[in-house]
């Protein structure tokens, strides 16, 4: 005790050396909502913090995707946020989950609302929450390799109203607008935003290549006693990038989604241990590809010589789902009890090839049973082994494979933290089912579960202001949904993966962050070892008003050519606490890696195979300003 | 001087951390002290949340009392009937704007934590706000 307040008093007095205003701005740092957020034990974390978004400029979310171990920002042939992209798969992240507020969200047709919110604009957002590796059954419906968690600013923080808007390059613009107000039962959060995205535009083939988009955006939060309500508008218009062409010629299209959702979490009893989550999300698809010949097209004689290929396309995706979970505490467990429901439902579709109507479009109706437990048991005052278990069983209507059948996660794992070092470790297994635009491909019914096993630890020393730590996973896929398309090549795949990391505090408003890292995967694609190195540092310094940001990322893939470096910087003057101006530049040498994506090009009457390589990284300079009142 | 302290600052958050209790203890401290050049500021309040942050004071001058009259200062979380009369230290804006007692506020606005203080309720109760937090006296309310 007598230790205890002589600390205050240290505290205390090595504090009086600050002047009020690095004061609240050390209070603000140290108070960030993500120390109540965060959750150790659901795997290996990185956290980006409000105080990092403001310094950083981070303008969506894709710029913070670029500096983690097992993936980086990617896009697929539509143009659609992809992170884990492997050509020529249409689409590879149906297992990385992304939340708001801890709703899942999700769609019928992709697995993952990822392909939407992968780069949404962060306006609205307080801090972000990635976790990669395996994590608790209690979190996602169906199972994940990483989950995105993104919250949203605190009514009762923010109070009053903010403005931002940036222009950049290319003709570039964004604006949002928000407003908090909180009494003592009565929270809400409103914002608005508008952005007019401009891409680096590619010419191939005399063809104009552009993933230019424009999206409306509206969030509202609203905490009442109990009851936390959330509702959500985007209208997201992009051009199809690619599409789906066989030839990397793609002409006039475009694509459109109308994303509706509403959501609450109502929390129970004096403890508020019983919570109910209930959510419903609808998007309208619109799809509109024209192109010289679409990449399913295999007999020769079509390739050569059929006019133009059109695919349009119009469905309603919804997803509802309901959870209720309950907390024990017994001794030296805590019990997480829970049951969720969740309705995935793709219909009204409409589906034009080359203007003659599908009659049998795709069509999805899933349910989905769940019921899940996992238990914290502390071991030691600062050691806890943790260990969940989750069952979902599915009821399937779709007109595709896979009808009713179930799927197990488990996960096991142990955690042990001290003032100076945190250990972790996790091993999990878990069953997914392969999701329905890959069975669109499928050429059987006899579709097998994906089933993932996942062993990793990560071990972290803090020494006084520096951290280093170590992270090692090992992650083996079984029935790849690459399958589907593809013969001949193994049932099992493994990946490898190594990391470094070095943070250091110079002083509370100067941080360095560093990763180095190795990732060995096999690629099923080519059938062969694959070997990815990469890293990253970044630099935040405060110099009086001015916020100075500067990362270098790097990755490099050794079987191919694709490998860069990326420079970021940017500085932001606070010219009073109300007004903030900003300048920032990503990819500012252009040299980011590229990404590759596969056409065909006709040799007389032999197909080959070539690459198109383009980065998901344009190099954008933008200017802004951000007023409060 | 500075440097050293700095680092005895960054040593004694990595091995122990500040809670927000402990700032919020903190800052209160130097808006009392702002406010009072007497030996003995005596502070009084029945929310359990202000309790809390008291218990975290250093400053030997801050001391607590039961007895609201005696009380140089009362600390409001939320909206309560205090007949005392005191000067009055809240943590809310909504309870500032209305509270006519209220002479200094601690909240979160746009996302920072502010200080504010009124001019003309620091008058009302003859006091006056000294020393790097004079920037937050308010003429408007």
């Amino acid at each position: 005790m007598r230790l205890f307040f002589l600390l205050i008093v240290v505290f205390s007095t090595l504090l009086q050396a600050y002047d009020i205003d690095q004061m609240l701005d050390l209070y603000r740092k140290d108070s960030d909502l993500s120390k109540k957020t965060k959750n150790e034990s659901l795997g290996h974390l990185t956290i980006y913090t409000r105080d990092d978004l403001e310094r950083m400029q981070a303008h969506n979310l894709g710029e913070l995707l670029n500096s983690l171990r097992s993936f980086r920002y990617n896009e697929n042939m539509l143009g659609m946020s992809d992170v884990l992209h492997t050509d020529p798969s249409l689409y590879s992240s149906d297992t990385v989950k992304i939340f708001i507020n801890n709703h899942e969200i999700t769609s019928a047709y992709a697995g993952s609302g990822l392909f939407l919110y992968g780069n949404i604009d962060l306006g609205f957002v307080d801090h972000v929450e990635i976790y990669e590796g395996s994590t608790s059954t209690a979190v996602n419906s169906e199972p994940a390799i990483i989950t995105i968690k993104l919250y949203s600013k605190d009514p009762v923080r923010e109070s009053g109203g903010h403005l931002q808007a940036y222009g950049g390059s290319r003709g570039t613009d964004h604006e949002n607008v928000s407003y908090a107000a909180a009494s003592k039962d009565f929270k809400y959060y409103l914002y608005a935003s508008r952005s007019d995205i401009r891409r680096t535009h590619y010419t191939h083939e005399n063809h104009d290549i552009s993933r230019d988009y424009k999206q409306k955006h509206a969030l509202m939060t609203l905490d009442y006693k109990n009851i936390k309500v959330g509702a959500e508008y985007i209208d997201h218009k992009a051009d199809p990038f690619l599409s789906l062409s066989m030839f990397a010629t793609p002409k006039d299209g475009d694509m459109s989604y109308k994303l509706k959702r509403v959501s609450s979490t109502m929390s129970f009893l004096d403890d508020d241990s019983l919570k109910l989550s209930l959510s419903f999300i609808r998007m309208n698809e619109h799809l509109n590809f024209n192109m010289d010949r679409t990449l399913w097209t295999t007999n020769n004689l079509d390739v050569m010589f059929l006019p133009q290929d059109s695919f349009v396309v119009d469905s309603v995706d919804d997803v509802y789902s309901a959870k209720v979970e309950k907390k024990i505490l017994y001794k030296a467990n805590t019990f997480l009890l829970g049951a969720d429901y969740i309705k995935k439902s793709l219909h009204d579709v409409k589906s034009y090839e080359n203007g003659l109507l599908d009659t049998e479009p795709t069509f999805v109706d899933n349910s989905i049973f769940g019921l899940y437990m996992q238990d914290d048991f502390a071991i030691a005052e600062n050691q806890i082994i943790t260990a969940s278990l989750k069952r979902n069983q599915y009821y399937s209507k779709t007109n595709r494979a896979q009808r009713n059948f179930h799927t197990l996660q488990t996960r096991l794992g142990y955690i042990a933290t001290s003032k100076k070092s945190t250990f972790k470790a996790f091993v999990s297994s878990m069953e997914i089912p392969t999701e329905q635009y890959a069975l669109a491909f499928a050429k059987t019914n006899e579709i097998e579960l994906l089933r993932i096993v996942d062993v990793s630890a990560e071990y972290a020393r803090h020494i006084n202001t520096a951290t280093l730590g170590f992270c090692l996973e090992y992650l083996q896929n079984q029935n790849s949904k690459i399958l589907i398309e593809q013969k001949d090549i193994p049932k099992y795949y493994d990946n490898y993966s190594a990391s470094i990391k070095y943070d250091y505090d110079f002083d509370p408003f100067n941080s360095l962050k560093s990763m180095l890292f190795y990732n060995r995967f096999h690629n099923p694609v080519n059938i062969t070892q694959e070997s990815v190195t990469g890293g990253f540092v970044r630099l935040l310094n405060t110099y009086e008003k001015f916020d100075i940001y500067n990362e270098v990322d790097y990755y490099k893939e050794y079987s191919s050519e694709i490998n860069g470096y990326m420079y970021n910087a940017g500085v932001r003057y606070r010219a009073t606490p109300s007004l903030i101006f900003s300048l920032k530049g990503v990819n500012i040498f252009n040299s980011a890696a590229t990404s590759r994506y596969s056409y065909i090009k006709m040799n007389g009457f032999t197909p080959e195979q070539k690459s198109l390589y383009m980065s998901p990284i344009d190099s954008t300079f933008s200017v802004g300003m951000e007023y409060s009142f | 001087m500075k440097t050293v302290t700095l680092l005895l600052i960054m040593f004694f958050f990595s091995n122990l951390g500040a809670s927000d209790i402990e700032w919020e203890s903190l800052i209160l401290e130097k808006m009392l002290t702002s406010m009072s050049s007497r030996n003995k500021v005596l502070i009084y309040t029945k929310s359990i949340k202000m309790k809390k942050i008291v218990e975290y004071l250093t400053d030997a001058r801050v001391r607590v009392t039961k007895n609201c009259k005696r009380a140089d200062f009362v600390l409001l979380e939320e909206d309560e009937k205090e007949l005392c009369n005191k000067p009055e230290i809240v943590f809310n804006y909504r309870i500032y704007l209305h509270n006519q007692n209220a002479v200094g506020v601690f909240f979160w606005q746009k996302g920072r934590p502010t200080i504010r203080f009124s001019l003309k309720r620091l008058e009302q109760f003859n006091l006056q706000v000294r020393g790097e937090l004079s920037k937050f006296v308010s003429s408007n309310q």
